[in-house]
């Protein structure tokens, strides 16, 4: 029986590495008593090493479903192997034969799984797979963005649309934050025209998409400016307003103004 | 477009434009050194095996251009707990957990950047998850589905793959053959999903689309769209669907005056004109993608396409087929109930959570995963495969490389940068005509994970796709 017993073994092993099954016909055959008794390769419910009682093994069945190979009797190491599309068992074993079962499904996969005095009892794959498939709320994918704040530096003069007054040289659009710091040789002076601030649906002559007026800087709007807020305007250090008109300085709903205990915001022709 | 106005707060550094599961929040960018806070959550790492990742890539506008062009990465660098992974080409990089756990991930990244340009450049880092599929040895094939691939001896079984070597078509058990249609020799090159890949978790949603055609140059805009945009004027505003409303959920749109210039996408499910809204439907998976768009978003993105048999290894992993089986495990196949929270971060069928195994064919898109519970998950009630891989072949559908281009598709990736027309332009990849007619996986209740041969031409509710690394 050791002999037969080897021989399903490794043809197991080959079948498991290689997954063919290109036998020649009736290999292995034997007679009755002979461990086996038949191969028979057909297309459909092929036998192979079919074998009788109490000779280690039973069957060996091919086919597309509910496949078998080495099935064998009852205390002979082990009763069946079935390969099939669903829930695959692999060296199904019965009690006390060394193993119980190797199932191969796709959730809460146990390999190796042992019987009772089998030598083991149980190695689970330890993992929590359904952290996989656990969902939430929004989707899997973000962005975020970084536009360079443009710093103003006073270098040649006042002139807030001078490139040289500002760190890149370049004056800023409606979408740069504009940051007017301490210590420049010149604080900017905002000439006639309209001041947007946030959105520039007027054609604005000067823009910019927040301005952050730093402790001790100034900012100066002249006597025939209008700023028009759509966005935010903080204020730590000074802001003058030198238009009297009555609309000189427009704050939309949209439009927020911070005055920090530093800052101060005066209106004065 | 009424533009909205939104006060913010003056020191935050950053603007984030979408609020979801990966977030990337306080971004800075001195010189070459770009950091941000990267948080994602449901992440899993039960060894190299299993673990999904996050891929992270960046963008650059040079002296604020509106031109927007790609940036490498010399080096990341993350929170103890997590790792990076800088592929050969520095194209981008993963982010991922370098120990055993799961649940919300969160650490700290500090990029160095190469090849940046001008004086000083506005940039935009922008975030995908991914789940790792390990190199193994798996089956192609169910022995049912309509094309599919099969043993060279039995068009009953699978195909058993244990390596990279060459699959040659035949007669005997060790050769492959497919149901219909000619068989070539599928090379070595080719990737047959042994090896391990990345891909991407989710198809690629609308606000995704829209995040990639705002970077884009104006011709490159026109060719990524499928309305006529070559004029200051747009009439079929809805510009993926050719039309001048909501077409099967899609709700990309522009205006109707965008002048000569760049032009801005957004997303606006109620049609009210206000973009990118917490109901615009920005999560939803992008439908009406052609193969062409597809490939162009994965080029730009620095990802590649699928391969046939990558697709099947995705779905199935290690297991033995199950004939017919959907790339969540088995034959369920439900039809979606009524949108609940219509557009929303929780979008939802009235039947998600119940009955899985939801398909969206020919329905309307919705929310990427939003049939995944966040808890009492499962296979079939989160639409996921095997390695967690959600809505693969759903939702909408997902374009794939078929076989009549194995002889020269490769596992060549994306670099970021597209050809002046906006299509990809990566050597191994085929260039498709999206007139004709090019393979698709679909959810259809006939139609399982192993179909191959389902074909679709140019744009419909049913194609859509995502992407796959394997260079990390």
């Amino acid at each position: 029986m050791d002999k037969y017993l080897n021989s399903v073994l490794f043809s197991f092993m080959f079948f498991i590495t290689a997954n063919t099954l290109a036998q020649p016909n009736y290999i292995y055959e034997g007679g009755n008593g002979g461990g086996y008794t038949l191969d028979n390769s057909i297309s459909v419910n092929i036998y192979f090493y079919k074998g009788g009682n109490g000779d280690g093994f039973s069957a060996i069945k091919e086919s597309a479903v509910n496949a078998y190979f080495y099935k064998g009797g009852n205390a002979d190491g082990f009763s069946s192997i079935k390969s099939s599309i669903v829930n695959a068992y692999l060296y199904e074993g019965g009690n006390a034969d060394g193993f119980s079962s190797i199932k191969n499904t796709g959730v809460n996969t146990y390999l190796y799984a042992g019987g009772t005095h089998a030598g083991y009892t149980k190695a689970e794959e330890n993992y929590d797979q359904v952290t996989f498939y656990e969902g939430d709320i929004g989707q899997g994918y973000d962005l975020a963005e970084k536009y360079e704040d443009f710093i103003w530096t006073g270098a040649v003069g006042t002139g807030w649309a001078v490139d040289n007054n500002w760190n890149y040289s370049i004056v800023p659009d409606i979408n740069r934050r504009a940051i007017i710091p301490d210590g420049v040789p010149n604080f900017p002076n905002v000439n006639a025209g309209i001041f947007a601030i946030g959105d520039n649906p007027n054609n604005g002559q000067f823009e910019c998409k927040s301005l952050w007026i730093q402790e001790n800087a100034e900012v100066i709007t002249r006597v025939n400016n209008f700023i028009e807020n759509y966005g935010l305007i903080r204020i730590d250090g000074m802001m003058t307003v030198k238009n009297p008109a009555s609309n000189a300085l427009q704050n939309s709903s949209s439009g927020l103004i911070r005055i920090r205990p530093t800052g101060s915001l005066t209106i004065k022709p | 477009m009424k533009k909205i106005i939104l006060a913010f707060i003056f020191g935050m550094i950053s603007f984030i434009s979408h609020a979801n599961n990966v977030q990337i929040s306080n971004l800075v960018k001195n010189g070459v050194n770009i950091s941000f806070d990267l948080t994602w959550e449901n992440s899993w790492h039960v060894g190299e095996t299993y673990h999904d990742a996050v891929w992270i890539f960046i963008k650059q506008a040079p002296n604020g251009s509106p031109s927007w062009q790609h940036v490498n990465i010399s080096s990341a660098t993350v929170d103890s707990g997590y790792e990076t992974k800088v592929p050969s080409d520095q194209v981008g990089f993963f982010v991922k957990r370098s120990s055993i756990g799961n649940g919300t991930a969160t650490t700290s990244v500090t990029v160095v950047a190469s090849g940046l340009i001008g004086v000083f450049q506005d940039v935009k880092v922008m975030g995908i998850e991914m789940v790792y599929v390990p190199q193994g040895n798996f089956y192609a094939g169910d022995g049912a589905s309509a094309g599919r691939i099969a043993r060279g001896d039995d068009l009953l079984e699978p195909v058993f793959i244990t390596s990279n070597a060459e699959l040659t078509c035949g007669a005997t058990s060790s050769d492959f053959q497919y149901l219909t249609g000619t068989c070539t020799n599928i090379p070595s090159a080719y990737p047959s999903g042994y090896d391990a890949f990345y891909s991407m978790k989710y198809a690629i949603t609308q606000g995704q689309y829209v995040d990639f055609l705002n970077c884009l140059g104006r011709n490159q805009q026109e060719n990524r769209i499928l309305s006529e945009v070559t004029g200051s004027t747009v009439t079929n505003y809805y510009v993926l669907t050719e039309s001048i409303g909501i077409v099967k959920g899609n709700v990309v749109r522009c205006d109707e005056n965008v002048g000569f210039g760049q032009i801005t996408f957004y997303c606006d499910r109620n049609i009210n004109g206000i973009p990118n809204e917490a109901d615009d439907g920005q999560n939803r998976a992008c439908n009406y993608l052609r193969v062409t768009d597809w490939m162009a978003y994965l080029d730009w993105c620095g990802l590649r396409p699928y391969s046939f048999l990558e697709m099947e290894k995705a779905a199935r992993g290690p297991l033995l087929p199950v004939q017919d089986e959907k790339s969540w495990g088995s034959t369920l196949y439900n039809s979606p109930g009524t949108v609940q929270n219509a557009g929303t971060e929780s979008e939802i069928w009235s039947n998600s959570y119940v009955d899985g195994g939801i398909s969206t064919y020919s329905q309307a898109v919705i929310r990427v995963g939003a049939n995944a519970p966040s808890a009492g998950a499962s296979r079939e009630l989160s639409n996921a495969t095997y390695y967690g891989i959600i809505d693969l072949g759903n939702n909408p559908g997902d374009w794939y490389i078929g076989r009549n281009h194995v002889t020269t598709f490769t596992a060549m990736e994306g670099d970021g940068t597209l050809n002046s027309a906006g299509d990809a332009n990566v050597t191994s990849w085929p260039v498709l005509d999206p007139t004709l007619a090019h393979p698709i996986k679909i959810a259809l209740s006939s139609y399982g994970i192993s179909a191959i041969g389902l074909a679709n031409i140019g744009a419909s509710t049913n194609t859509g796709g995502r992407g796959v690394r394997s260079n990390f």
